[in-house]
């Protein structure tokens, strides 16, 4: 049998009046989009602010300062005693481009107290216990002091932004792995399309880890240089940090407060492999499911655009390319591209980042080409593109889509609205 | 418009449990978290109504608090103690939160969505609301819904160093609840009328002693145990043992210094507009 019929009222298009972002290409959306278009890679040896390796997988890494000027002064605002080594990075890098959104959204904090105001965000480091002191220290049969346990237990990101920024209203933190990001825009716009808040703040947030480095090393997925999404020799994935964050609202409460409409969310679709623990399908069959139901939400309108999870791994981008030649109608005429090559693979704030960077692409009719792809795959069904080929787009919709371990695969249709 | 929600079946499960012959293979490598997520999983299904549905209008929705604590401190050290590359790369992956939903997916072939969120609080209601919006939409025709607890021994140590004297009062189990459309089921324990959590500023420590927490239904208070999955594990217990049809509804409410809680359950009728 077929899913049953979809409520259209839980499913209506939701509003995206913000965009925040932070990564190692750029300390704001506007930013990293101009170095995107310009080619800037900023990918390079762990910085020692962050921690010391012996082993030599280049990482995509944010400022050291993290927290951005905008941010400093929303929080004077609504959290006058905030202390940035009170939380952790991931949480710094959230407030970073929560600010950045609101801002754009001409949401201020008197705005913040009076809505009902949810928070979805997505991390994979960011909810961990990661503290390697006071793990040698218990083990050893000391008694460490007790700090980094608490500091761990206020680690929750998207309970700690409702702190720093005063709201009430739902919260959920995303722990669905690479996929995170974008599985808490779809629940942030299933919030607010069932009335249960006024405004959402949602998309992901994750900083680079000692652990998820080695993880991703001892399984052989990272490469030795700066990546290569769907080239013929690619070798694996750079990991990367920041955080990418939207604000989205009811369409009609943004005409009502006479706030400036950026995008929609038009579909969400969510779908497992159901295949492996870490690997994905080899022909995607969940993101096959994900692509037709979130098409499906979206309803008519080609898509010109799709910001494809790309991490540069053999099988990704062979389980990827396989699904969207099978399940995207025109998937040969949409420009299909990676911009893991620009950011790294960022965990958790990837799905956050990549919605910005879909949504930047349609707003300018113009997308840049699969950064570190000279050439193609020859085994791919449908031709993402090469580096130097950066394309016009002839139209508003687009996709961005996410694949993680744990055989999660996470889709949104997203519209521009000029 | 949106379709009614049955919840169908609800368990609750301990670490003595058997896991079934037919699980037992592929759970052998598995950790504490993932095998409870699947077993728990497994059993609610054996006993919610037989539909005949694709694996693709089957969802899986897990809440943790703490997710898998304890295999993320054996991958801390596999790093420590083996050096750096040598992370077990079954451990690194088992320490992901989302591998027990990627777990259960699997083995019990559910293709639709598979969420994990976490929070301190109310991980299970807001998995389980999660659920209620995708059915209620028509995303899935069923969903899974998965709370489970492992914590761990550093967090024990933490606990009886911050309050001497005091018995660790939590314990490894697991809660699943089946929701399925209403409308597709004959019978069912109760409709699932709303879930709501609401997250609320706290210190930190709470999150560990539950300062606070109180339960309320069915004109009762009750103090749940001190532990993340106490208050859903009574809401659980209530459920399978008040006839809440008869009792024409449920307002179950549950309050603490870090979230307030809500969950309403109705009696029939069942069929919807759609269904």
């Amino acid at each position: 049998m077929t899913i049953s019929h979809i409520s259209d009222s839980l499913m209506s298009p939701v509003a995206i009046t913000g965009l925040g972002a932070i990564a190692a290409g750029g300390n704001d959306a506007a930013e990293l989009w101009r170095s995107l278009a310009a080619g800037v890679v900023r990918c390079g040896p762990v910085p020692e602010y962050l921690f010391k390796t012996i082993l030599n997988f280049p990482v995509f890494a944010a400022p050291q300062n993290c927290l951005s000027d905008r941010a400093r002064a929303l929080l004077a605002e609504t959290c006058p005693d905030f202390q940035p080594e009170s939380v952790s990075r991931t949480i710094l890098l959230a407030v970073t481009a929560a600010a950045e959104a609101l801002q754009q959204a001409g949401i201020d904090a008197t705005d913040l107290r009076r809505l009902r105001v949810g928070v979805a965000l997505g991390t994979t480091v960011g909810c961990t216990f990661h503290n390697e002191e006071y793990y040698i220290a218990w083990r050893d049969n000391l008694t460490p002091d007790l700090a980094p346990v608490h500091y761990y237990l206020g680690g929750n990101v998207a309970a700690s932004l409702q702190r720093l920024l005063g709201i009430r209203g739902p919260s959920a933190v995303v722990t669905n792995a690479c996929a995170s990001g974008t599985d808490a825009i779809g629940i942030g716009r299933n919030w607010l399309a069932a009335g249960q808040c006024d405004l959402v703040i949602a998309g992901g947030a994750d900083e680079l880890s000692r652990v998820a480095y080695n993880g991703f090393a001892s399984l052989m997925l990272a490469d030795t240089v700066a990546c290569r999404p769907f080239s013929h020799d690619r070798q694996g994935l750079n990991l990367g940090e920041g955080a990418g964050v939207l604000v989205m609202e009811r369409q009609e409460s943004v005409a009502t407060r006479g706030g400036k409409v950026l995008g929609r969310v038009r579909g969400y679709g969510c779908a497992a492999d159901a295949h492996h623990p870490t690997a994905p399908h080899p022909e995607g069959r969940g993101l096959k499911t994900a692509l037709a139901q979130a098409l499906r939400e979206a309803g008519e309108g080609d898509i010109v655009y799709v910001n494809a999870h790309g991490t540069g791994t053999k099988a990704n981008d062979q389980a990827e390319t396989a699904a969207l030649a099978a399940a995207l109608p025109g998937a040969g005429a949409a420009a299909i591209v990676s911009t893991k090559g620009f950011t790294g693979h960022t965990l958790g704030a990837a799905g956050g980042l990549e919605a910005i960077f879909t949504l930047l692409a349609l707003r300018d009719g113009f997308t840049p080409g699969t950064v570190g792809c000279a050439e193609l795959d020859p085994g791919f069904a449908v031709c993402p593109l090469l580096q130097n080929a950066g394309r016009n787009l002839p139209g508003l919709l687009g996709l961005s889509q996410s694949l993680a371990f744990g055989g999660g695969n996470s889709v949104l249709v997203l519209e521009a609205v000029l | 418009m949106s379709h009614l929600v049955a919840v169908t079946s609800v368990l609750r499960l301990s670490m003595d449990h058997e896991v079934p012959a037919q699980l037992a293979r592929e759970l052998r490598r598995a950790d504490d978290f993932i095998r409870l997520a699947v077993v728990a999983g497994f059993n609610a299904l054996a006993t919610a109504p037989l539909r005949e549905l694709a694996p693709e209008a089957r969802g899986v929705f897990v809440g943790t608090a703490f997710g898998p604590l304890e295999t993320n401190f054996q991958s801390l050290g596999s790093l420590i103690n083996d050096g750096e590359g040598q992370i077990s790369p079954t451990l690194f992956s088992h320490s992901v939160y989302n591998a027990a939903a990627g777990y259960t997916a699997r083995l019990l072939d559910f293709r639709g969505p598979a969420l994990t969120v976490t929070d301190y609080g109310y991980p299970f209601l807001i998995a389980l609301a999660e659920a209620r919006l995708a059915v209620a939409a028509g995303r899935v025709e069923r969903a899974l819904v998965l709370g489970v607890e492992v914590y761990s021994e550093l967090l024990a140590d933490a606990y009886r160093r911050s309050f001497a004297g005091c018995e660790i009062p939590w314990h490894k189990g697991a809660v699943a609840w089946v929701l399925d459309r209403a409308g597709a089921v004959d019978s069912c324990l109760a409709r699932l009328e709303a879930v709501t959590v609401t997250g609320a500023p706290c210190v930190t420590g709470d999150y560990l002693t539950r300062a606070g927490e109180i339960c309320r239904a069915a004109g009762r208070e009750m103090v749940p145990a001190r532990h993340a999955l106490a208050a859903v594990e009574g809401l659980t217990d209530l459920l399978k043992t008040l006839p809440v049809s008869a009792a024409g509804g449920l307002d179950w409410e549950c309050s603490a210094s870090f979230a307030n809680a809500a969950v309403r359950l109705a009696g029939g009728p069942f069929k919807s507009t759609y269904g």
